[in-house]
């Protein structure tokens, strides 16, 4: 569509992403955290004749703050690593154990990270409590920047809801300040744009001033790679709220 | 840059009175015959309890219950009047408003699309085309209490989680024919309520007297239109950023539209029998309509233009 070439011209350096640079930007996150987030690309067809797209997809087990009955829970505040855990069902420990080896790769700077996947053992017998959770980064045609999509499941199988992501992913902290934030609260839920089934998702109508305040403080256009620091910038600060964040020794730090 | 003249004139320039009613806030609607017809605009369902779930309780011979359903209003609203049906026919039951949920013919509806559209979507799709002349007429929407199936649909269909969603839906449209939410973000809460309550009383003047602020967008052309289109088999939702103007600077047609997104079905120039139609409100209007106009007349209250695939 022609008219937005105009749009094409602006996006070179804009808060506002085009589809290919929102492609640019992904594939920059993927390099950059290939040793130490195991985020995937996923590759669909929007319709028949349609080029491909992708989004990027992460799994991550958290520990769920609805303790099974019995079980002490670790604290009713922020998530805390190192949570206590008595007995594992063996298929479980399996999961576990894939999962601990990426875990391992997490350098400490993590905050809201999940429970640290060593089992002690004890004479109490309750069972591990936790939650398979999957984030997507998925682009938004309508407000043209990333948005970060996620379910969160309990191992039998249900979805849980919005009350439990609140006391399972958002760091006590900033509970307050995501659901006063906008007109809904920070998190609803909606049909997943490409998957077309419920996903919880974080508002974007934030996302471009604050990007756009970022653009402007990183100082001029040559040199400085924003659009390649873009989905670890825009990250850092939309994912810490609800549990998935990267490293901080990888955030941009440009001029 | 202004509107279009002709055919892209909005509500606002037809004749406006504003003499203001009760709440003191409250300007009269803009006279527009179009918008007003498609407010009024309405569907008759017989809604049936699940012969499962009703049997379970020892309900199984509860009649249903027939409704006139607004085109333009959402499920959640009727929710309280179904429920009570089956409450009032039924002993032993309460049932939970959170818990309700709706199915035709097997597929669990979308709660959070109004009702026009899913009609246009599942009714007419099913009998491809053969619905036009009401044949399928009342839509026989399937009712549950329980089991809500959290994995085909958003969750709680509380009345205020309706609301949210489709002042959600009210901010992209403002982002989209903005860049920004400045607009809404900066009405008052009771100009936001105004358009909910009118929309959930369907009270017409109520909600297009506020409505028409939004659609009129201070006389400045959008810079995108918000229209989403509908494909059948649960396909994707198509959501692109759509300009109302050519590259010669001229309002684009229905056609333009549909032929950027899905130019196998939408040729710009018909070299046979077309294999696809628009539908918009249960009707098919001609391609060579103006989108802005189409926009600015024919938008569902969320403020989306939502059309619905059909083939031919």
């Amino acid at each position: 569509m022609t008219s937005d070439t105009h749009q094409h011209q602006r996006s070179r350096l804009s808060a506002r992403l085009s589809y290919s640079n929102f492609e640019v930007a992904i594939n920059a996150f993927l390099h950059q955290t290939r040793h130490h987030t195991p985020w995937s690309y996923v590759e669909y067809s929007p319709r028949r004749g349609q080029p491909l797209q992708g989004y990027l997809t992460l799994t991550k087990l958290v520990h769920s703050h609805h303790a099974s009955s019995g079980a002490p829970s670790t604290s009713t505040g922020t998530l805390s690593t190192g949570a206590r855990i008595r007995t594992i069902d063996p298929a479980d420990q399996l999961l576990l154990d894939e999962l601990a080896e990426q875990l391992d790769d997490i350098p400490d700077g993590e905050q809201e990270e999940e429970a640290d996947p060593v089992v002690e053992n004890s004479t109490s017998t309750t069972t591990f409590d936790y939650l398979s959770v999957n984030y997507h980064i998925v682009f938004s045609p309508s407000y043209q920047v990333p948005v970060l999509y996620f379910n969160a499941y309990r191992p039998d199988g249900p979805a849980i809801s919005l009350e439990e992501i609140y006391e399972s992913l958002v760091p006590e902290e900033w509970r307050g300040a995501v659901r006063d934030a906008g007109l809904n609260g920070g998190i609803s839920q909606q049909d997943h744009p490409v998957l077309n089934t419920p996903y919880f998702y974080m508002h974007p109508c934030e996302t471009v001033p604050l990007m756009e305040t970022i653009l402007q403080n990183n100082g001029s256009p040559s040199g400085t790679p924003f659009l390649e620091n873009y989905i670890v910038t825009w990250l850092s600060f939309t994912g810490q709220a609800i549990g998935v964040s990267v490293p901080t020794d990888m955030v941009a730090t440009n001029g | 840059m202004p509107p279009q003249p002709g055919q892209g004139r909005t509500p606002a320039a037809a004749s406006s009175n504003s003499t203001s009613a009760n709440n003191t806030s409250t300007t009269s609607a803009p006279h527009n015959p179009i918008a007003k017809v498609i407010w009024e605009g309405s569907i008759p369902i017989q809604f049936s309890w699940d012969k499962a779930e009703a049997a379970a309780v020892g309900s199984s011979a509860v009649e249903s219950f027939f409704y006139e359903a607004q085109r333009c209003s959402y499920f959640s609203l009727l929710t309280s009047h179904v429920r009570k049906h089956f409450v009032d026919m039924a002993l032993h039951f309460i049932g939970d408003d959170a818990e309700v949920w709706y199915d035709y013919e097997g597929t669990p509806l979308k709660w959070h699309y109004p009702i026009g559209l899913l009609y246009d979507i599942h009714g007419l799709q099913a009998s491809s085309g053969r619905g036009m002349n009401g044949s399928l007429l009342p839509w026989k929407v399937t009712v549950h209490f329980q089991n809500f199936p959290g994995d085909k649909l958003i969750k709680s269909q509380a009345v205020d989680i309706c609301q949210d969603y489709f002042m959600a839906m009210i901010k992209e449209a403002d982002y989209l024919r903005n860049g920004t939410t400045k607009k809404v973000m900066n009405m008052s809460k009771s100009d936001q309520t105004q358009l909910w309550d009118g929309l959930s009383s369907n009270n017409y003047d109520r909600f297009w007297g506020m409505n028409y602020k939004l659609m009129q967008n201070d006389g400045v052309m959008a810079r995108n239109l918000p229209i989403r289109i509908y494909l059948p088999e649960n396909c994707p939702v198509i959501q692109e950023p759509v300009s109302p103007i050519d590259d010669k600077e001229q309002p684009k047609t229905l056609r333009q539209i549909l032929n950027a997104s899905l130019p196998d079905l939408f040729p710009l120039v018909e070299t046979g029998p077309p294999v696809a139609g628009a539908m918009i409100h249960g009707i098919i209007p001609s391609l060579d309509t103006s989108a802005i106009w189409a926009s600015q007349n024919m938008s569902y209250p969320d403020n989306f233009l939502h059309v619905v695939i059909i083939f031919k």
